[in-house]
């Protein structure tokens, strides 16, 4: 069935911008799906790239010994601002501190992100590992001073420009081509196809990516109107639509009061009292020394069945009174939920592993959808049309894109193997990170000169993303002990066997990767009677020069 | 095959189109929200789905506007609807 399509005009206009927004996005879109989809299971590698935390045997915190080391540490840390202390959990053995610095003399406050050792109290703000944090920085471009998360927003506002146009270039054909996968032709049409499929099916996947992507990093740009117009310039009533901790007022003239034993007391309770049906993420305090102080506590839900999971208690920590309980079923305010489930929607913390696993492949595909667009860009323009210096360029284009797209992989699976041999210490994470980030620039100049085409980078990818994603277990093993074969930890082993079947399906891949196109081809599309099968009489090297996986210099073979 | 060029416009009226996607459909999208949001039982709705339907009404006016054959008149269609909804706001605010 055929939907109604647009006017030549309006359809060449919607092409070329979905052409324009597409070439300019896709290696940026690449890198951020590609990063994103193994930031997914930062919490899960944890432990794997953190040796010293596989052992830690937690205990209870002690939260007034956890303000008091932090005062003894950070003589100048502002326990009376907003403090963010996250919890020390078996998958995550570690405290979160996240606060207020006023360094001597200074007039501004400075943010500090630290951590503690959730036995021996002991505070940081040096991490002793970092392959989740790079990655998840990489997600949004954080490692670019200033402009990154700038970049990576608009990069999500024109994702969702340039998926909109996408399906309207294809509204016409929309319900004939969903699901109908072809294996047929030249690699042009293939690409085209697969780049059609795969981009209709994952639309809701990466239509919600584009607008929660642009929600977290440009929601200042949203809020700003609203704040100047409706709540006096003060976004912390914005804040507090979301979060109930941030409507609590307080009094910046109240009198001095040590609350550090109150601290402790206020948790314990909310421990007793909901502890068994849920856990306690994190608590965030406000004016621990002064006497209207408040410990706003977060907690999830134990049952799994739930979405928006979620709750929030505060006590006033003079008296132990709740200043207000907006726990599941008990005054929960929906808009407290839909930021909520944004959160839920943009982290897969919502389904357990089998969502995260789910949510993976989607981003796989969606790179996919990245890579094709640029392939059908290139051949779209391999023709009479455009002069040789004009389709010389397009393909150093292509080559370029691809090895910074394609190079990815092995840099991540080299990220993973230096990590635990890399030695400890002050520089341990500068020293990752710039292994990694040097490496993936080696490798991208290496796979641009490369001789031949697109084909060579995938096959140097592929190669050198197998060989590193082997190194990973062996790595662990060598530098740990803990082989995956008989190490208890979950996330231990399964981010080696993870990286150890990568390792296989690369040269697998290497190995099957056929220097010719497919000869045979089959059609499975969906219409209205049922599905056909057609299967094409053999051609023999149907090559074309410049297809997109075919040597470009040499042709057919 | 890429679109046809015959349906594409110059060069400057391609950046007048271009700069009224970004920020003129910016303006109207920021005006047409606190519009919404100046009726006080819907200010809390409002504000809190802008987070979602702010970049859907910012991108969408970013793909129409491409369809206008002067970058000029779009430019002053986003400014009078800009203007609209900003005045409804002031005078019901």
């Amino acid at each position: 069935m055929k939907l109604k399509g647009f006017g030549n005009r309006t359809y060449n206009i919607f092409f070329h911008l979905h052409t324009v927004s597409g070439i300019v996005l896709a290696v940026a879109l690449f890198v951020i799906f590609f990063a994103g989809a193994f930031t997914l299971f930062k919490s899960e590698f944890y432990l794997w790239e953190n040796p010293a935390a596989r052992t830690v045997k937690l205990q209870e915190t002690d939260l007034a010994e956890v303000v008091t080391r932090l005062q003894q540490s950070l003589t100048d840390f502002d326990l009376d601002d907003d403090t963010y202390i996250t919890f020390a959990r078996p998958e995550n053995p570690v405290i979160g501190i996240y606060g207020h610095i006023k360094p001597e003399g200074a007039e501004e406050e400075v943010h500090y992100a630290g951590k503690m050792n959730p036995v021996t109290y002991a505070v940081s703000d040096k991490a002793e590992s970092t392959v989740g944090e790079t990655l998840y920085k990489l997600h949004y471009f954080a490692q670019i001073p200033f402009a990154g998360m700038w970049i990576a927003g608009f990069v999500s506002l024109f994702f969702i420009f340039a998926t909109v146009t996408g399906v309207l270039v294809h509204w016409k054909n929309m319900l004939t081509k969903f699901w109908a996968f072809s294996f047929q032709g030249t690699w042009k049409q293939i690409w085209t196809n697969g780049h059609t499929v795969f981009g209709l099916l994952g639309l809701p996947y990466q239509f919600m990516y584009a607008v929660t992507g642009a929600f977290y990093l440009l929601l200042l740009l949203v809020l700003l109107p609203a704040v100047m117009v409706f709540y006096e310039g003060k976004p912390e009533k914005v804040y507090a639509l979301a979060y109930p901790m941030y409507g609590v007022e307080y009094n910046e003239q109240a009198p001095v009061f040590d609350h550090t034993a109150n601290l402790a007391s206020a948790y314990r309770k909310v421990r007793q009292q909901y502890g068994a049906a849920y856990d306690i993420l994190a608590v965030q305090t406000h004016h621990v020394h002064k006497e209207d102080g408040v410990a706003n506590f977060r907690l999830v839900s134990k049952d799994k069945s739930i979405f928006a999971s979620n709750g929030y208690i505060g006590y006033r920590l003079k008296d132990g009174t709740e200043l207000y309980n907006a726990l599941l079923g008990k005054n929960k305010k929906w808009t407290y939920a839909i930021v909520e489930a944004i959160m839920h929607l943009h982290f897969a913390s919502f389904g357990g592993l089998v969502v995260k696993g789910l949510y993976f492949v989607m981003a796989l595909f969606s790179c996919f959808v990245f890579v094709s667009g640029i392939l059908i860009w290139k051949e779209a323009r391999d023709n009479n049309r455009y002069t040789a210096s004009q389709k010389d360029f397009h393909r150093k284009v292509t080559k370029v894109f691809l090895a910074i797209c394609f190079t990815l992989f092995p840099a991540i699976a080299l990220l993973f193997s230096t990590e635990l041999p890399m030695p400890g210490g002050e520089n341990h994470v500068f020293r990752v990170n710039t292994v990694f980030f040097v490496s993936w620039l080696l490798m991208v100049l290496l796979a641009m000169v490369l001789p031949g085409s697109e084909k060579a980078i995938t096959r140097f990818s592929l190669l050198t993303g197998g060989f590193f994603s082997l190194l990973v277990p062996l790595v662990n093993g060598l530098s740990t002990g803990h082989w995956f074969w008989k190490t208890p930890l979950t996330q231990v082993w399964a981010t080696d066997v993870f990286w150890l079947v990568s390792g296989v399906l690369s040269f697998s891949v290497l190995q099957f990767m056929r220097p010719v196109p497919p000869r045979e081809a089959r059609v499975f599309s969906m219409d209205r009677t049922a599905m056909q099968i057609t299967k094409k009489p053999r051609k023999r090297a149907k090559a074309v020069s410049g297809s997109a996986f075919g040597d470009s210099a040499g042709g057919s073979r | 095959m890429p679109a046809q060029t015959k349906y594409l416009s110059s060069r400057g009226q391609r950046a007048l189109k271009t700069t009224a996607a970004i920020l003129g459909a910016y303006l109207v999208s920021a005006s047409f929200h606190l519009m919404l949001g100046v009726m006080p039982f819907a200010r809390e709705i409002v504000v809190v789905l802008s987070g979602i339907s702010f970049f859907m009404v910012w991108a969408g006016l970013m793909v129409v506007g491409f369809l206008a054959r002067n970058g000029w008149k779009l430019w002053a269609l986003y400014l009078a609807l800009t203007l609209i909804f900003g005045t409804i706001t002031w005078i019901l605010k």
